[in-house]
């Protein structure tokens, strides 16, 4: 077996989790997807050695005898500690996007070819164990060589390779992941660097054979096998049965409710689909009869790079899988150029004396603040051949996407004069996981340029005759508006909206912030439980603000639920934020086109946040990255714990330690039929669906029945 | 009134971890986090009021130093750096604990965090406010047992184990210092107010009647805390790698305070080594390469908590240069702004990305100016980026013999113990062999890796030997001996019996893998841990008080007594901590266990109480 092949097979078993700044939720286990969940678990168990269930004790069962976690091979560990410094320090020193303020010597080359000169240029060894000779000879070669001819002299046999490698990487899974991360994806850097896994294992090795040298153990490793880590526990019955328990209470409450009505609306809000935003849009609509809101994946069909006024680079704002054609930038408006060029060059003068990290910048004190606009027409055809991107968008394209969010969500008659397209985005201090509390659909970031681009877009006339040819009809007295939630502090922003009078909604808003913290704060165990409205506000920006919260908001913690459907359908139940809700009208969609693009979005995204949060919760240890109150930053790559660790992927405790692992039930109000037959044709969702990755019901639009979708077996009542 | 003050400065922090320590004996009961954490804040509050109301009355009494001779043992004594230090422990524990209260929320340690951190106050205290060596000691003890226990905090991750064991281990042997400082400080000056005597200038008479070499010694005996608690070489590498606590127990250990014991401690002891003739070169010349090996060091450290603890590291060497030129009210100065800063930097640290991200954007994603290679640079980057070959080196030439070497003995031990005795005995006067057998029993137990009782049995047998020899030196001693018996024999009672109680329940196996134990047995780790303290003379034990006698009487007997029973001293404790920690920590529990097995709190309650009423009963006869 050749060594390409079986990095191929491995890279896809280590954790998946890029640069900490673009946190992506994903599922924890992506590459078991294809086994059904419950043998995913095993087998994942097993191969990391992880829990897969909760204790018995969490499931009301009979403590059965659990496994215990063998310390694994000593001569592995031991191996591994030795080399551990120096291994991650160079690493991390080579990654390092900003830390050390001494830099990598050589960096504008590939990891080993970095590795390579700096032994050669350097006096003393790589490390203590090192010879300087041998080093410099391994160096020279390439690294798939290095990696067999190492394997040669430490494997005894070469159907021993894949094991040997695949304990070599999980060792160090954490760095690994990361390696291969960057190698997938280089532009997730703020410093470009050139690495690859293959680099990091050829690297590893050739420190190991240094090590069993220096060491004078024998030169073949002793026999060594895969650690009897014992098969987890298997909890499957009892663990449908919990998750079943609450299937079922939500299927009731839709049984007993009351179809809602909806009054004249005066205004219509558009929300991301997340499960934050679901009491959000309930106190709104509670605090204004006449507010209708909508929900679709936060990056409201506009998927493009964006760089703002502050940033040095585009960002990429839509859902991860999506790969972008279009690159917008916001720019000052002309009047205020000038202004702009001074302020940028006043932050730009006390950025490089804060270069040295000698004191903590408040949040936003180097950000440039003037009146902008987006660059976001293109006229002509071209691409950028810098980028490879389109600038902009062609009035023909942003009709399609006004078109198509319309379209998905049903808004397509009575439209009120005002539309809301409110992004949302979760500000947070002291907080190196802040990506991971950030919009899902925008991978990983405050969703706030698309609203505004969306807003924009729509407001323009030529776009609106586009849209109207296609098919819906805007009327002229409606604007757009961009907005941005924090969901943290709850507080709300407006973009472009100078001559617009907000007034009366912006009362209606302030009740439903009150009253939406104050639901919030019940969930903080710190918080008393009568506190007064505005003191709960208070309290949910406090957390925003201070140093010492580790949990600024609780994130998508306690999900479970996932209803696309009409608003009606929802309105009158409370969700106790543990739903995604993503607006969809049946009576518009006979073929279950919509659907199948919502779908697309929908499965993987909350899918992802949903998968990522069951597995942080049910082994902390493994899958997620412990407690957040010991974490070190190293690299700005990740975190992980004291000075020579492995990097820490998954979420912390903090984040999960109320999460109720349930998996994702999908609810879509259409028939089966047509259901049935968008999830088969679409083979990616099908997977999800069919291995139980999430769990999937319909009801009925007419008879308002619910129907289980059973794998193998379909819908059934 | 200043009495009073400093009273309430001890009491507070005293009280504070005294209650949190009851309450979670009896934890069955549930306290409140709010509680614990208010309790603590009006602890540390009052202990703020105490400083400064302590403060007030010295300058009131003229800004002199200040002595409040208590009896014997009990000797205070203020000055300048003392009040300042003081007043910047009092600032910052309020700080970390208002810190704290949110940031350890629904932490299963909460309450023992408070604990700890009220415990390393009063350690902290006791080392400023201290009149005389001993105190200091006590002190000096408390401290580095709280920062082991918080290195620690997170017990079931190996790693945090390891290091905090290394941390402990490097403490230990530099404590030693200060235990032959105490002990040379009785010889020269008999009287106990050795500090107060020092700022006044009577030391010199007594001073100058022992030779030089006597005088390098001692300083020398001064200096080796110093190196250990504040980092400083070639004792540097722990500091970074003691950062897996929480943050802000980070924070106020390895930015703020503790890092800075040792620079206080010079700065007591000033005129000692000051006036010592060469000796400012030796303080000077080690501040000066520890400043530039930790710069070099930090700053090729790509993760944020290791980058500042070397920064602290080099700013604490300078701290050594100006006091070796003399410089005592600057070092002052530089102690205090660099605590604030170090500790404000850690707490701060998790905002690193956020912050770098708006630094690199505002600087429009310039890229760093790269340096032309060259191979000094390599050299330079591959030399910081290995910490010098430090701690390999020391791992390579002293630890590893050391394991080797009673790891051979232990193998060996049943035969060649015997055999041992016997040819001393044709050799040796009687204590001389005795003083044998305990050091081979010491590395016999520091060897052993399979059974806890024999390690726990060979080290009090080894300390109880040292005893019995220098009995057999002093036959007048023998009040002493007995009454260090007596409190090694409560503390050795307590400590089986928590092990029988876990042997009865879990199986241990083995000594070489971490049996984190802890999860099960908590209260029987914790009565674990107390027994041992006992026996490794912890300032809460009979046992700190009765070593600090026999160590004298060690002195008189000559100095291979000294050597040995300092040695005995060093290695029992690393054994013995190391016995803890093994046993209790690094191994992770997917879920809370049973731990109906474990004492319950009554049982513990008046095993504690047993224990502290024999010890007071004791330490009232040591000293009285």
């Amino acid at each position: 077996m050749d060594i390409c092949s079986i990095m191929e097979y491995i890279s896809h078993k280590l954790p998946a989790q890029g640069p900490i700044k673009d946190f992506i939720h994903h599922n924890t286990l992506h590459a078991f997807q294809h086994l059904n969940f419950h043998e995913a678990l095993k087998q994942a168990g097993e191969f990391y050695g992880a829990e897969s269930y909760m204790s018995p004790s969490f499931y009301g069962v009979h403590a059965v005898t659990r496994r215990s976690f063998s310390e694994g091979g000593s001569y592995r560990e031991s191996l591994d500690r030795a080399i551990s410094p120096i291994l991650i320090r160079l690493t991390s020193g080579f990654l390092d996007q900003g830390i050390a303020t001494s830099p990598f010597p050589e960096s504008d080359c590939s990891f080993f070819e970095a590795l390579k000169r700096l032994a050669q240029n350097s006096w003393v060894p790589l490390a203590y164990f090192t010879n300087k000779q041998r080093t410099r000879e391994w160096l020279s070669k390439s690294p798939e060589q290095v990696c067999e001819e190492i394997l040669r002299q430490l494997v005894n046999h070469e159907n021993l390779y894949e094991l040997y490698i695949t304990q070599t990487l999980l060792a160090h899974r954490g760095w690994a992941g990361m390696v291969n991360a960057i190698e997938q994806r280089p532009m997730g850097l703020l410093v470009r660097r050139e690495i690859k896994l293959v680099e990091f294992l050829a690297f590893k090795l050739i420190l190991e054979s240094e090590y069993v040298k220096f060491s004078g153990q024998s030169e073949k490793i002793p026999a060594f096998a895969k650690a009897p880590a014992g098969a987890p526990l298997n909890l499957s019955v009892a663990h449908e049965a919990y998750e079943n328990r609450y299937y079922d209470e939500i299927f009731e409450k839709f049984k007993n409710a009351e179809p809602a009505k909806q009054a004249a609306p005066n205004i219509q809000a558009v929300f991301c689909i997340d499960d934050r935003e679901c009491s959000f849009r309930r106190h709104l609509e509670q605090a204004d009869p006449h507010i209708e809101t909508f929900a679709t994946a936060g990056f409201f069909g506009i998927d493009f790079f964006f760089q703002s006024i502050n940033d040095a680079s585009p960002k990429k704002l839509c859902p991860a899988p999506v790969q972008p054609k279009h690159l917008v930038f916001e720019r000052p408006k002309t009047e205020h150029h000038h202004e702009f060029k001074n302020q940028k060059q006043k932050i730009k003068n006390k950025a490089t004396g804060l270069k040295t990290w000698l004191g903590f910048i408040a949040q936003n004190t180097l950000k440039v603040s003037v009146p902008t606009e987006l660059d976001i027409h293109r006229k002509e055809e071209k691409i950028d051949l810098d980028t490879g991107l389109f600038h902009g968008f062609t009035y023909d394209e942003m009709a399609e996407r006004v078109f198509s969010v319309l379209n998905s969500i049903g808004l397509t008659q009575n439209f009120a004069p005002i539309i809301m397209m409110m992004a949302h985005g979760s500000s947070s201090l002291n907080n190196p996981h802040f990506a991971a509390y950030d919009c899902g659909a925008c991978s990983g970031n405050p969703g706030a340029p698309n609203a505004r681009a969306f807003a924009h877009m729509a407001n323009l006339t030529p776009v609106r005759e586009r849209v109207a040819q296609l098919g819906v009809t805007i009327p002229t007295m409606t604007r757009f508006v961009g907005a941005f939630h924090d969901t943290c502090t709850d507080s709300v922003d407006f973009f472009d909206i100078d001559d617009l009078n907000l007034d009366s909604f912006l009362k209606t808003l302030e009740t439903a912030q009150k009253n939406n913290a104050k639901e919030r704060c019940a969930r903080f165990a710190v918080v008393k439980p009568n506190i007064t409205f505005e003191k709960a506000l208070v309290e949910v920006q406090h957390r925003a603000e201070v140093l010492f919260e580790p949990r600024p908001e609780l994130g998508h913690a306690n999900n479970a639920l996932c209803i696309i459907g009409r608003r009606t359908l929802t309105k009158n139940l409370f969700f106790d934020r543990r739903a995604f809700l993503n607006s969809y009208d049946w009576a518009q969609d006979p073929t279950g086109q919509i659907l199948n693009s919502i779908l697309s979005a929908v499965v993987p995204v909350c899918g992802g946040i949903n998968l990522e949060y069951y597995f942080s919760r049910i082994d902390n240890a493994v899958y997620g990255c412990g407690t957040k109150l010991s974490h070190n930053v190293c690299s700005l790559l990740g975190v992980y714990n004291g000075i020579d660790d492995d990097l820490r992927t998954g979420l912390p405790i903090q984040m999960v330690e109320i999460h109720e692992p349930i998996r994702l039930l999908i609810m879509i109000e259409q028939t089966p039929e047509i259901i049935q037959q968008v999830i088969t044709a679409n083979k990616p969702i099908f997977q999800w669906i069919e291995n139980e990755w999430v769990k999937l019901a319909c009801i009925h639009p007419e008879s308002k029945e619910i129907h289980r979708y059973q794998p193998n077996l379909g819908f059934t009542t | 009134m200043i009495h009073c003050s400093l009273l309430l400065t001890f009491l507070a922090p005293l009280v504070c971890a005294s209650f949190l320590a009851i309450k979670s004996i009896f934890r069955k009961t549930q306290t409140s986090e709010a509680f614990v954490s208010q309790f603590s804040q009006i602890g540390f509050l009052f202990y703020l009021a105490g400083a400064i109301l302590t403060s007030i009355s010295w300058i009131s009494l003229g800004s002199v130093p200040y002595r409040y001779h208590l009896n014997y043992f009990l000797n205070f004594y203020l000055d300048l750096p003392g009040i300042v230090y003081l007043c910047v422990t009092a600032i910052i524990a309020n700080i970390i604990l208002f810190y704290s209260k949110r940031y350890l929320h629904r932490d299963p340690g909460y309450r023992r965090f408070y604990m700890i951190l009220s415990a390393f106050i009063t350690g902290l205290t006791l080392v400023i406010c201290a009149g005389t060596f001993d105190l200091i000691f006590a002190g000096w003890e408390i401290v580095g047992l709280s920062s082991f226990l918080l290195i620690g905090f997170y017990w079931h991750r190996p790693q945090a184990a390891l290091n905090a064991n290394r941390a402990y281990f490097i403490y230990r042997i530099c404590d030693l210092g200060l235990l032959a400082s105490a002990l040379i400080s009785h010889l020269v000056w008999h009287n106990q107010d050795v500090f107060f005597e020092l700022s006044h200038g009577i030391w010199h008479t007594h001073w100058r009647e022992i030779g030089l070499a006597e005088q390098w010694a001692l300083c020398f005996m001064i200096l080796l805390p110093v190196l250990g608690k504040s980092a400083q070489f070639p004792f540097c590498y722990w500091l970074p790698r003691a950062m897996e606590g929480p943050t802000p127990s980070s924070a106020i250990f390895y930015g703020a305070l503790s890092i800075h014991a040792g620079v206080f401690l010079l700065m007591r002891t000033f005129s000692i080594w000051f006036n010592t003739p060469g000796f400012v070169w030796v303080v000077g010349g080690i501040g000066l390469f520890t400043a530039i090996f930790a710069t070099l060091c930090g700053r090729v450290q790509s993760n944020i908590k290791g980058q500042i603890g070397y920064a602290s590291i080099a700013q604490v060497g300078i701290m050594l240069i100006e006091l070796s030129l003399g410089l005592t009210i600057l070092a002052l100065i530089h102690m205090t702004a660099n605590a604030f800063l170090r500790c404000f930097q850690l707490l701060i640290s998790p905002s690193i990305v956020a912050q770098q991200l708006q630094i690199h954007n505002a600087l429009m994603g310039q890229p760093i100016v790269q340096r032309q290679s060259s191979s000094h640079r390599s050299s330079l980057y591959l030399f910081a980026i290995n910490e010098g070959y430090l701690p390999d080196f020391i791992h390579w030439a002293v630890v590893k013999p050391i394991h080797m070497f009673s790891q051979r003995v232990n193998q060996r031990a049943w035969i060649a113990a015997p055999a041992l005795m016997g040819t001393t005995a044709l050799l040796a006067p009687l204590p001389y062999v005795v003083l044998g057998v305990s050091v081979f029993l010491c590395f016999t137990a520091l060897g052993e890796t399979k059974s806890p009782f024999r390690v726990l049995n060979i080290a009090t047998l080894s300390n109880i030997l040292v005893a019995v020899a220098i009995w057999f030196e002093h036959r007048t001693a023998i009040l002493s001996v007995l009454l260090y018996l007596v409190g090694l024999s409560i503390s050795w009672l307590l400590a089986t019996d928590a092990l029988r109680k876990i042997s009865k329940h879990c199986s241990i196996e083995t000594l070489s893998h971490f049996s984190g134990l802890f999860a099960k047995m908590p209260h029987s780790g914790s009565l674990f841990l107390l027994g041992l303290l006992g026996l490794i003379g912890f300032p809460l034990a009979s046992t700190f008080w009765s070593e600090d006698h026999l160590i004298e009487h060690a002195l008189s007997s000559g100095w291979i007594f000294l050597i040995v029973f300092n040695g005995i001293f060093v290695f029992n404790g690393i054994t013995l901590i190391r016995l803890y920690s093994t046993l209790f920590w690094g191994k992770r529990e997917h879920e809370s266990p049973d731990t109906s097995f474990d004492f319950s709190s009554h049982q513990v309650f008046a095993r504690v109480l047993l224990f502290l009423l024999a010890n007071a009963f004791l330490t009232m006869n040591i000293l009285g």
